[in-house]
């Protein structure tokens, strides 16, 4: 890749990595450095890198980067299975789209990782599997089962009042 | 977790995600349509899908990008750069050099304090820091000293060695910025350039580009380091008026180098030249 493509890169991916970040953490801090890391880890080994790839290697790095800084912060939240109702807030959330992004903040966090791939950026399972380190079954496993936590999220009556 | 899924949420996921060839599609619709509780579980997850907030940017996204170098254009004033640099210090000897000047190592070396103004040092220049401190300010773009490697002399201090300069292009500011770069010319050195605040270098924008990465010899500092010969690298944004100060310092392991301070208004580098054994 050249030091143009490089900044084409930027151009090209910089705010979609930044969103999908975010929206993962909710921390615009954590999600600035990731985004830097990321671009910085991508210029030093720009060489290595096809500009054809760029895209899945930056969210790879990225994913990477953001499970080692959720580890370090030692602030994920696992909910393995579902939602817990005694968390959810009554008549909270005015729309849908609130309410999607509360049920996002809710999911574990391997499914809000693959719903977010696909959703926001439109990769495929084999895309996904590849940035995420998981099998293409467990990729639409996670994603059914996010899409079925979110339903359920935004089904019930004290979201949706 | 159960880790596969039955054929009904293969199904109902597959059309959702719109993965289905044309007659896949029809025999999941035809399903659909005559399961209204499967119907309604799809609209349900269909309700689900996400859709971008493009409002959300990435505002320091001119913070990531990197000067692309231009290319080096050989013209007139490299032909004629020697011979400027001559009269340069014939010039400067004549005006302002004491008669108790001091070289060391063939490199001008300070007294431990930075120059007041820019101070190109210049191959065969006899100025020590108090002179340098009288020549007041000088417009020229940074430049940096290496000292030529020698053979068959003693790695003695006081060992004049001819100086070879890495001149540093000044280009037009974009923006804000003020793009310089530097190709070492000396061989047999390594010269290492490191920040002396890592957490200026986002900020800095000090892209590295074309810099050989090696191992941070002797220092320890975040820095890169190039073999003598390969481009180190852009200085980005750095200001009007830079300082350079050159002295000769001793490492951890009590190896001699040549440090090599870059100081603007705002910012501050700091290379150290090592001598290749």
């Amino acid at each position: 890749m050249t030091e143009q493509q490089y900044n084409q890169s930027v151009d090209m991916y910089a705010d979609g990595l930044y969103r999908f970040i975010l929206k993962n953490m909710g921390d615009e801090f954590e999600a600035d450095n990731i985004v830097q890391n990321t671009f910085e880890k991508l210029w030093v080994r720009r060489d290595e890198v096809l500009f054809e790839k760029v895209k899945p290697y930056l969210f790879k790095i990225a994913y990477n980067n953001m499970i080692d800084v959720i580890r370090q912060n030692k602030r994920w939240v696992q909910i393995e299975e579902g939602v817990h109702d005694s968390e959810l807030p009554a008549n909270e959330y005015s729309g849908l789209r609130e309410a999607l992004n509360k049920g996002l903040e809710r999911l574990p966090e391997k499914q809000r990782t693959v719903v977010l791939l696909r959703d926001y950026e439109g990769y495929s399972y084999e895309e996904i599997s590849e940035i995420a380190g998981l099998s293409i079954e467990q990729v639409k496993v996670y994603i059914y089962r996010a899409r079925m936590a979110l339903k359920e999220f935004i089904g019930k009556p004290e979201v949706l009042i | 977790m159960k880790e596969e899924l039955n054929e009904r949420e293969l199904l109902l996921l597959a059309y959702l995600e719109g993965d289905l060839t044309g007659a896949e599609k029809a025999k999941a619709e035809a399903l659909l349509a005559e399961d209204a509780a499967m119907m309604g579980e799809y609209r349900q997850l269909k309700s689900t899908v996400l859709v971008p907030e493009t409002a959300t940017v990435y505002k320091n996204r001119a913070a990531l990008k990197k000067p692309v170098p231009v290319a080096k254009k050989v013209t007139l004033r490299y032909i004629l750069w020697p011979a400027a640099v001559a009269a340069s210090i014939v010039l400067a000897i004549m005006l302002y050099v004491p008669q108790n000047t001091v070289t060391e190592g063939g490199v001008a070396v300070t007294d431990n304090k930075p120059a007041t103004t820019a101070t190109p040092i210049t191959g065969d220049t006899k100025v020590n820091a108090d002179v340098a401190e009288e020549k007041g300010q000088v417009e020229n773009p940074i430049q940096i000293a290496v000292s030529q490697p020698k053979n068959d002399v003693p790695k003695d201090d006081k060992v004049v060695m001819p100086i070879e300069i890495a001149e540093v292009e000044a280009q037009q500011p974009v923006i804000k910025e003020l793009i310089a770069t530097t190709t070492l010319q000396s061989k047999g050195y390594e010269i290492g350039v490191s920040v002396a605040e890592p957490a200026e270098i986002k900020e800095l924008q000090i892209p590295l580009s074309d810099m050989a990465f090696g191992t941070p010899e002797a220092t320890d500092k975040k820095g890169w380091f190039a073999k003598v010969g390969d481009r180190i690298g852009s200085l980005v944004d750095y200001l009007q008026k830079p300082q350079v100060n050159i002295e000769k310092q001793e490492d951890n392991k009590g190896k001699d180098y040549w440090a090599i301070t870059l100081e603007t208004e705002k910012y501050e580098w700091e290379g150290r030249l090592f001598t290749r054994r």
